[in-house]
């Protein structure tokens, strides 16, 4: 006897796989991050602005390296040297490497930009969290929600330039006295943030269960509450960055910034505002290429981020 | 923050095709026209709105450059910059030195008519002295008898020796036989202002109308922050000379624009070339550089400590190399220092006094080593004690205060902090003595080495070093009444060498004026002491 299949069980046949395909959901299951990355490799300028970021940031570590020259290094009998194979971006007018200076200039520049905006995300979290969160919780949470508004209204209202001329003129001018000086106003904008973000969550049905299940109110902030707005803190950094960049660059080309011999884009730019005469254009040119690659950078890069974060634009 | 870097990019395109453009040169002179047919008129820039054309008020160089030319002294400088008769065409000195008698010149007048006396310069010079007038520096006038009293409020005007005998006889006594009293006189706090017309209205200065002057020039039309004009006076005794009809003082802050201005052909002069397009500018027949009676120093503080000690502080001189500075960096004309007098002043040996004098240092980083060892074996300490230089952000200075910060760093080894303040600060800063080492400029107020050493008395106001030396002081009183001039500058010369040899200011460079002057202007006067003579300029073509 053969084993066949029996004519009358002609009813059930071997499914075809292929019929399940249109069953299938159409779009993989992909974690939030793993869905940032993928729309930020799709946004064109993102991924611009991604590479130079990181060009920049390389380049800042392995440049100075690059060249036999220190940023202070002068010899004098070397000034104003165009480009050339010696000296890439050529040289100012008490003959130091040009190329040195820069990469030096860009470790000055992140160094702010960076300490500034982690100064802000500190300050500023713990402000916006904590005022957010009491808003709304009986006379006291109410009163520490509105003392902590008017400190950030007051710091929002002086101009920033002034506290900063101001803070130069009673401290030494140098890196950390400009890195005190962006973050004493800057983190206010981080706590307006924090806060509008916290008192919209925490109307939401999962702080109320926490609460109920007796979780401690530093818990939920933490734990719940800072996850779930990440993205839009990460976006407020990248934009925190380049304007303490650009800062430092403008308060150093008033004179207020870093010291010589450290080299800044700023200062840079400052010694090299009589090149316009003279004809030494790589001078001006190098240091406003530099700030302005980089605010380009982090902004483009920054744009790719907050439409990738953005919970809404599911597209 | 994208505007702002499309913002940046954009003014880096403008630079580059505003360097295309800087060498359009000017067309050639038209022909033909005789030099009398040629408008007397010059076109210069002031910088900006002149303090004051009252010269009791003017304490700076835009001011008396215009004042120069609208008022006559008892002195005045010629074409050549020779010290000849001005207002007055008769002096008598006495024997022991001490007292003056001017005689002033038959028929000089002033610009209103009123005939010009003795009594004006009384009058002129008392206005100064008198505490009330609050004028800009009466020291000057110290060397006269009586005055310095009446100027501090301890004497009375009565006895102060200015006296006008009759019209044409001013008499002047002195505290002591200053040799150099005429180069004094010169002085711009000298010049004559018209007692009724000062009386009328003590605003009479601020406008066009009010002005009434005495010398080569009135001024015909004043419009504030734009531009001043100033005329020909025929009222002067001595217009004949003056060839140069017209002057107009354009008021431009920006050095920058002054330049493109002159290379448009709007300008017919640039007094001071902005020091970017020196180096340029420097194969340009119109190019011309000349010095100025003027020393470029750092100055300690003797009393802040490291500088407590001379090795330590002649140590810093010895470590910069000061015409790697001059010669690479400002390539302006200035000069390096190795003393602190400025070339100019004509010994009676008929040598410049600088070059009578030695170098009192050079660069020698082995010798700036070993001065600093010593210096610390004296003070008992293992190294020296962290210092801060400082300068004002202006100009060049901060520029030297690199190359100098550097200079330390290599030869001495030293880790120098450099700080820089705005002007207005800055100075505040620097009279205050809040300062280790700071740099500063002076000029000197008439071509003598005694205006300029003397600041460094323990009396004299200007001297913030806190040093303090009697060997020195008591060479330069001595000198104030030596009447050999042979022994004077001898006197001067070691007054010079305690200072080199203490060191409470190290000599960087003596400064130098680079202008441009149009081919079509001749004989412009240049002058170590103030801005560039007009009145004997001639305009040769269209």
């Amino acid at each position: 006897m053969t084993n066949s299949l029996p004519e009358t069980d002609a009813l059930f046949r071997p499914a075809n796989p292929a019929h399940f395909e249109n069953k299938q959901i159409s779009r993989p299951s992909l974690s939030f991050w793993q869905d940032a990355v993928l729309k930020i490799v799709k946004n064109k300028m993102a991924v611009i602005g991604f590479v130079l970021l990181t060009a920049i940031i390389v380049l800042s570590i392995i440049g100075p390296y690059l060249v036999p020259y220190s940023q202070s290094e002068q010899s004098l009998t070397e000034g104003n040297l165009p480009l050339s194979s010696d000296h890439w971006f050529g040289t100012d007018d008490l003959g130091r490497d040009m190329w040195a200076r820069i990469w030096a200039g860009a470790r000055i520049s992140l160094i702010i930009g960076i300490a500034s905006a982690l100064i802000d995300l500190v300050i500023g979290i713990t402000v916006g969290g904590v005022s957010g969160y009491m808003a709304g919780r009986g006379k006291t949470g109410d009163r520490i929600d509105s003392f902590l508004m008017r400190i950030v209204e007051v710091l929002y209202g002086i101009p920033y330039l002034l506290v900063v001329i101001l803070l130069m003129v009673i401290m030494e001018p140098g890196l950390v006295t400009m890195i005190i000086a962006l973050s004493i106003t800057g983190w206010v904008g981080m706590a307006r943030i924090v806060r509008g973000q916290i008192l919209q969550l925490k109307q939401q049905e999962f702080v109320l269960a926490a609460e109920k299940l007796g979780t401690s109110h530093g818990k939920i902030i933490i734990k719940h509450l800072l996850p779930n707005m990440m993205g839009i803190i990460i976006v407020t950094l990248t934009f925190t960055i380049p304007q303490a960049i650009f800062a430092e660059s403008f308060l150093s080309f008033l004179g207020l910034g870093v010291q010589a011999p450290t080299a800044s884009w700023g200062t840079m730019a400052n010694d090299a505002l009589g090149t316009i005469l003279s004809g030494h254009w790589w001078r001006l040119f190098f240091p406003a290429l530099m700030i302005s690659l980089t605010m380009f950078a982090f902004n483009a890069f920054g744009d790719g981020l907050q439409d990738a974060l953005d919970p809404r634009s599911k597209n | 923050m994208k505007k702002i870097s499309l913002a940046f990019i954009a003014i880096m395109l403008l630079a580059v095709t505003a360097l295309a453009g800087c060498n359009n040169e000017d067309s050639a002179s038209s022909e033909g026209k005789s030099k009398k047919d040629v408008e007397q008129v010059i076109t210069a820039n002031l910088g900006g709105e002149p303090y004051t054309l009252d010269p009791a008020f003017a304490s700076d160089t835009t001011s008396f450059w215009v004042i120069n030319h609208l008022y006559q002294g008892l002195y005045a400088y010629d074409e050549d910059g020779e010290i000849v008769d001005g207002a007055a065409n008769k002096v008598d000195v006495s024997e022991d030195g001490k007292t003056y008698t001017f005689t002033i010149r038959d028929g000089v007048a002033w610009s209103n008519g009123d005939s010009l006396t003795a009594k004006d310069f009384e009058y002129s010079w008392k206005r100064v002295l008198n505490p009330e007038t609050a004028a800009y520096d009466p020291s000057q006038f110290y060397y006269i008898k009586g005055a310095e009293e009446y100027n501090t409020g301890k004497g009375a005007v009565e006895n102060v020796a200015i006296t006008a005998k009759d019209d044409q006889t001013l008499v002047v006594e002195l505290n002591n036989p200053v040799k150099f009293f005429p180069k004094v006189v010169l002085g711009e706090g000298f010049l004559p202002v018209n007692q009724k017309v000062v009386e009328a209205d003590e605003d009479w200065a601020a406008e066009a109308a009010g002005i009434v002057t005495n010398g080569a020039y009135t001024v015909s039309e004043w419009k504030h922050n734009e531009q001043l004009t100033i005329q020909k006076s025929e009222s002067f005794w001595n217009a004949d000379q003056i060839t140069m009809d017209t002057v107009n003082f354009k008021m431009i802050a920006d050095a920058t624009t002054e330049y493109q201005m002159y290379k448009a052909g709007e300008l017919d002069l640039v007094a001071a070339l902005p020091a970017e397009t020196v180096e340029q500018e420097k194969s340009n027949e119109e190019y011309k550089n000349f010095p100025s009676f003027s020393i470029y120093t750092y100055t300690f503080n003797v009393e802040e400590e490291p500088f407590t000690n001379a090795k330590i502080r002649r140590a810093l001189s010895f470590a910069i190399d000061r015409e790697a500075l001059t010669e690479n960096i400002l390539k302006g004309g200035e000069k390096p220092a190795y003393g602190y007098v400025a070339y100019g002043v004509e010994s009676p040996s008929g040598k410049d006094f600088r070059d009578e004098a030695p170098e009192y240092f050079k660069f020698d980083s082995e010798k700036a080593k070993e001065l600093l060892e010593e210096g610390l074996k004296e003070e008992g300490w293992d190294k020296l004690p962290e210092f801060t230089l400082k300068y004002n952000s202006e100009g060049n200075h901060k520029k030297i205060a690199e190359v100098l910060q550097e200079m330390f760093k290599q030869n001495l080894d030293l880790d120098v902090k450099i700080e820089n303040q705005e002007w207005k600060t800055y100075i505040d800063t620097f009279k205050q003595k809040n300062f280790q080492l700071a740099r500063m400029g002076w000029s000197g107020d008439f071509l003598d080495p005694y205006p300029v050493l003397n600041l460094y008395t323990s009396k004299s106001s200007s001297n913030f070093t806190n040093w303090s030396n009697s060997k020195f002081d008591d060479l330069i009183a001595e000198s104030l009444v030596e009447q050999d001039e042979n022994k004077r500058f001898e006197l001067l010369h070691e007054a010079e060498t305690v200072l080199m040899e203490e060191m409470p200011i190290i000599p960087i460079l003596f400064q130098a004026q680079n202008t441009l002057i149009s081919k079509k202007i001749e004989g412009i006067r240049l002058d170590v002491l103030s801005k560039p003579d007009l009145r004997f300029a001639e305009k040769v073509s269209e």
